[in-house]
């Protein structure tokens, strides 16, 4: 751990070649276990910063300046090689769609095997597949796991990519917008499902989204970013009920009145 | 159906006489490939030759028809000196196509190009020797005579293949003797021939000749497409034509075709004899033995090549010369008989032995090996084939193996890393002293065991004993006595084996008058400057 | 559409069956020379006549089919193998891995590699059997021809890495050879399939041409080529037309594997 105990503290900033400043000067803290919201519109820069905390944005031409500690040891600087040992081990990510995000030739079962793959040998052991898909509320018997993500609805897709990133038992998730694709009634149960995975296995998870309501539901602290910058960062209740920053307001007025944070924090 | 056949035949017969008297016309053939060359001193494709032979004039022509040398520039040649020296005495007031005369300064000028290294002429070539080139010697305007180093028998039909150029014309080598002069070339599409106005020849009305305005010569190389242009009279004449477009022309129009008889071309295996070749012992063994090659020889059935290969339209060969060389075929000698039970018993004297099928050495090496040719040549594909059938009969397994040219010919005259090849020769020359390196022991072109510094078999140093004895004998009996012998050599020992002569076919238009084919070549072109096509043809041509 | 998908799989199996079973089936040895029967048409003795050596044309196909359609397959095999192993590593690592890539395959293309056949074929022992020559010249077929493919797997693969689905596999661990094995290539497979059923009809051609050249089988062994090349005069087609059953042969085949195999990829 870090001097000051955070699972995972940045401090960066990002340029790609067509948009220099992308993200300016961020700076963040998550604890171990915690649950940190991320809000900002689109373009704001929010997945640019989950690409840089997996460090995935090499790959996109991105290019980072600043320091990412993880677990007490900085990561800016080292190579595709070293992160890969992290990513889906040790920092797992969650993408927004899950039709798009499962690779339609393959079966689940494929999914799971390439995803244990990267970090152990053999195969995933049955036992523990079925667990995985019964923590997430999928059916773990072969048969579903023989299914090609054609065959799923788009909720069921959600949660496979939940179990895949449970995979290998990460001390961060890392999820992007994990809930825009979705209904409302599904929505709101990822997002059960996200804080009883929480409480089960201690996750701490960096949850962007560009919706203030599901982040408040959620999240312990929550931050701001608008247009590449970290515009305010604080405990939830307070960002909710007292925002300091114009953007902030202009978010929180945002919200229908009869879901008004006030009663959120009771119903938390 | 048949009045209206017999008014059509009148009718062409009419035209076809209004046009003799007219005396015009184009005649049309095809080329099967761009002449390399029309400098007539450097001519070696057939394509060239063409070309020469038609344009050039000469000092002496061998006659295509009776194989007789005939006085062509000169009045009279003579050969004295015991065959060192020829005289010429050339014809009075000749003149080239632009009307420069011609006079013996030209024939001196023409064979000091000729014999000029810097040219590398292959016709020079066969003038010159290990003793020098012929000194050229201007006696009169015209009269002159060529020495030779050494004598030479029959040199004199070397100068069928000298065109006579002119020292003076500003045209240089463009002004021929010859009946045509080249009016138009279009490179990889035509040439067309124009009748020259100052040819010398004048037929028995005193016309002058040639009768032919012009020969257009297309240049196609796809004998599919030469053959439906025959058919639709867009061409007049096919040469060396195929066996089997020659039998569906016969069918469909008789008359028009004609069989020369067995031509001068022949197909021949011979196995690779060199000492230095990289194949095993054993093969070199069984390949340096006469039975073996005798056994192999006897296994072949001819009449079946003959027959499906050519269908029929072929002989067997027994020895280099087939009966289309009058002077110098040797009758007395008989295709090797196809006889299993003969050849089985030559292998036996080897040691060879049969067993369940296999042929076996005295070693007990299976006896197999490789047969080279080159790839592309349908008849040799076949040859080839059926060769490899005949052979299994007595238990000998033959790998065919096709190359594309460059790889044969290094094959063969390189890298020797062959057992056996099956190939074609072209005789051009008539003359037995035209072989020279082909049977001498020590010569390039002594395929089987080329360039050798003395003789390997006493049979070879006997050819070789012969060769030059003919060579230098002027007594044309005892020439060919020699040569006979040598050829029964070549036969008893079979360092070739020889197989086909296939026959010279020809096709020539119903509207060309005069012609008169020939198996040698030219085949149905040879009097060129008698031939016309009448008007009807013309039409058909068009 | 079933039944002309039956059809087709009927057709190709009776085909399959057919040459695998020349000996049963063939009246006569394909090398046997019926001196007496040269150019017969159609019999009961021939079905199929003979050709100019008096052998049985029927026999032959048999045969040559077997050995031209087997050996065209696993020369297609080939080239379709290292076409997307060149592409898809090409494609999907970039850089100078794709420069590289692209640079051997146009060197391929450009090659003159007619005379490294000829080249090849002349450095072959002369005393080779017909099979084992044949089957070089359809090896070296394959080793050479796939640059074409290798472009068309490039691009298709460049689709492929700019996916989701390949983001998720990055973000889960997976190092680059393993992403393209099991998420690139199983994408790539109507690609690759297409690229296969091409390759063969245009093999079994080549193998026609390069007899001209002495490339080719060697007598006495029959292959669809040298049959093939019986065609190339069209007075001759003319006067035995049945000399083309080769050509309908080997159109049968490409087709009828062009109805199975589309049949094969629709969605399930």
């Amino acid at each position: 751990m870090s001097a000051d105990g955070s699972l995972l503290s940045i401090s960066i900033s990002v340029d790609y070649p067509a948009l220099p400043g992308a993200l300016r000067d961020v700076r963040l803290a998550i604890q171990p276990g915690e649950m940190f919201g991320l809000v900002g519109q689109s373009g704001s820069g929010k997945s640019t910063l989950a690409l840089a905390v997996l460090g995935l944005l090499s790959g996109r031409g991105g290019r980072v300046r600043g320091s990412i500690r993880f677990q007490g040891q900085e990561l800016a600087s080292e190579r595709d090689s070293f992160w890969r040992k992290l990513r889906g081990r040790q920092i797992a990510f969650v993408p927004q769609s899950s039709i798009s995000a499962l690779n339609p030739a393959l079966t689940l079962h494929a999914h799971f095997r390439e995803a244990w793959r990267a970090h152990q040998f053999g195969k995933p052991d049955p036992a523990l597949l079925r667990e995985l898909m019964e923590s997430v509320s999928l059916p773990g018997q072969t048969a579903f796991l023989e299914r090609h993500p054609a065959e799923l609805s788009v909720g069921q897709g959600q949660r496979v990519l939940i179990a895949l990133a449970l995979l290998h038992r990460p001390a961060l998730i890392v999820a992007d917008e994990p809930t825009s694709a979705l209904d409302v009634i599904t929505q709101s149960e990822i997002l059960a499902l996200f804080r009883s995975l929480n409480r089960r296995f201690g996750t701490a998870m960096l949850f962007i989204s560009h919706d203030l309501m599901s982040v408040g539901a959620l999240c312990n602290r929550i931050g701001i970013l608008s247009e590449g910058e970290l515009v305010e960062c604080g405990e939830a209740a307070q960002i909710l009920l007292s925002p300091q920053h114009e953007y902030s307001r202009k978010l929180l007025s945002a919200l229908p009145r009869a879901l008004h944070p006030a009663d959120l924090e009771s119903a938390g | 159906m048949k009045f209206r056949g017999v008014l059509v035949n009148g009718l062409t017969a009419l035209l076809v006489t209004c046009s003799a008297l007219l005396g015009q016309g184009e005649l049309r053939f095809c080329l099967r490939s761009e002449p390399r060359t029309l400098n007539p001193l450097l001519t070696a494709d057939e394509s060239s030759e063409a070309v020469r032979y038609l344009t050039a004039g000469v000092l002496i022509r061998m006659n295509r028809l009776t194989q007789v040398l005939e006085p062509e520039l000169v009045k009279f040649w003579k050969v004295s000196e015991a065959g060192r020296t020829v005289q010429f005495e050339l014809r009075e007031g000749l003149r080239f196509s632009d009307g420069t005369p011609f006079s013996a300064e030209d024939v001196a000028f023409t064979m000091r190009a000729l014999m000029d290294p810097q040219l590398r002429s292959p016709v020079g070539d066969s003038f010159r020797s290990a003793q020098g080139v012929p000194e050229v010697t201007v006696t009169g305007p015209r009269s002159l005579s060529v020495r030779f180093p050494s004598a030479v028998a029959g040199v004199e039909r070397l100068f069928d293949q000298v065109a006579m150029l002119s020292s003076r014309s500003p045209l240089k080598e463009k002004a021929v003797l010859g009946p045509f002069l080249i009016g138009e070339h279009k490179p990889g599409v035509h040439i067309r021939l124009d009748r020259n106005p100052h040819y010398w020849k004048h037929d028995e009305q005193g016309r002058r000749l040639p009768y032919l305005d012009s020969i257009y010569l297309e240049i196609q190389q796809n004998r599919e497409i030469e053959f439906t242009k025959f058919q639709r009279g867009q061409v007049h004449l096919i040469n060396a034509l195929d066996a089997e477009q020659f039998q569906r022309l016969s069918r469909e129009s008789p008359g028009i075709t004609h069989d020369s008889g067995p031509s001068l071309d022949s197909e021949m295996i011979w196995f690779n004899q060199a000492p230095s070749a990289p194949i095993p012992q054993f093969r070199k063994d069984w390949f340096r033995s006469r039975n073996f090659r005798r056994a192999v020889s006897a296994a072949i059935r001819r009449e079946d090549l003959c027959r499906m290969v050519y269908l029929g339209f072929a002989q067997p060969a027994a020895a280099p010369f087939s009966a289309a060389n009058r002077l110098w075929h040797n009758p007395a000698l008989r295709p090797h008989e196809f006889e299993t039970k003969a050849a089985l018993r030559l292998l036996a004297l080897d040691g060879f032995r049969l067993e369940n099928g296999v042929l076996k050495d005295s070693a007990g090496n299976r006896v197999e090996f490789s047969l080279v040719t080159n790839a592309g040549n349908k008849a040799r594909e076949k040859i080839a084939a059926m060769v490899q059938a005949d052979l299994a009969q007595i238990g000998i397994r033959l790998n065919v193996v096709a190359l594309d040219f460059p790889s044969l010919i290094e094959r063969i005259s390189r890298s020797f890393s062959y057992d056996a090849c099956l190939l074609g020769l072209t005789n051009v020359d008539l003359d037995p002293n035209g072989q020279m390196n082909v049977w001498l022991s020590s010569a390039a072109n002594h395929q089987w065991n080329p360039g050798q510094k003395t003789p390997a078999t006493s049979w070879e140093t006997e050819i070789d004993r012969l060769m030059y004895a003919q060579s230098s004998e002027l007594n044309q009996k005892k020439r060919k006595a020699s040569f006979d012998q040598v050829q029964r050599i070549i036969w008893e020992e079979a360092p070739m084996i020889y197989l086909v002569h296939k026959n010279a076919l020809s096709a020539v238009a119903r509207t060309v008058i005069n012609a008169r084919t020939t198996a040698l070549r030219p085949q149905t072109y040879w009097n060129a400057e008698r031939l016309r096509v009448s008007v009807a043809a013309q039409g058909g041509a068009r | 559409m079933k039944i002309v998908r039956t059809l087709a799989w009927v057709l190709l199996a009776s085909i399959f069956g057919a040459s695998a079973g020349a000996e049963l089936l063939a009246l006569a040895d394909y090398s046997q020379q019926f001196r007496e029967s040269p150019n017969r048409a159609p019999s009961a003795q021939f079905p199929l006549g003979t050709d100019d050596l008096g052998r049985d044309r029927f026999s032959r196909l048999l045969y040559g089919s077997r050995v031209s359609l087997f050996l065209a397959a696993a020369a297609a095999a080939l080239a379709t193998l290292i076409a997307a192993a060149v592409g898809a590593t090409g494609g999907y690592l970039g850089g100078v891995w794709e420069k590289t890539a692209m640079s051997g395959t146009d060197l391929v293309l450009s090659l003159p590699w007619l005379f490294l056949l000829l080249a090849a074929r002349a450095a072959l022992p002369l005393n080779a059997p017909p099979l084992a020559s044949m089957s070089i010249t359809f090896f070296l077929l394959g080793l050479l021809g796939w640059a074409a493919g290798a472009r068309v797997v490039r691009a298709a693969t460049r689709a492929v890495k700019e996916s989701e689905y390949v983001l998720q596999a990055r973000a889960s661990g997976c190092g680059p050879f393993r992403i393209i094995v099991a998420h690139v290539l199983p994408n790539l497979k109507p690609v690759l399939i297409a690229q296969f059923w091409l390759s063969i009809p245009t093999f079994i051609l080549s193998e026609a041409n390069l007899g001209l050249l002495g490339l080719g089988v060697s007598e006495p062994m029959p292959s669809l080529g040298t049959m093939l090349r019986e065609m190339e005069s069209v007075s001759r087609i003319a006067s035995y037309p049945w000399i083309v059953a080769p050509a309908l042969l080997l159109l049968l085949v490409v087709s009828c594997f062009q109805v199975v195999l589309r049949g094969e990829q629709r969605p399930l």
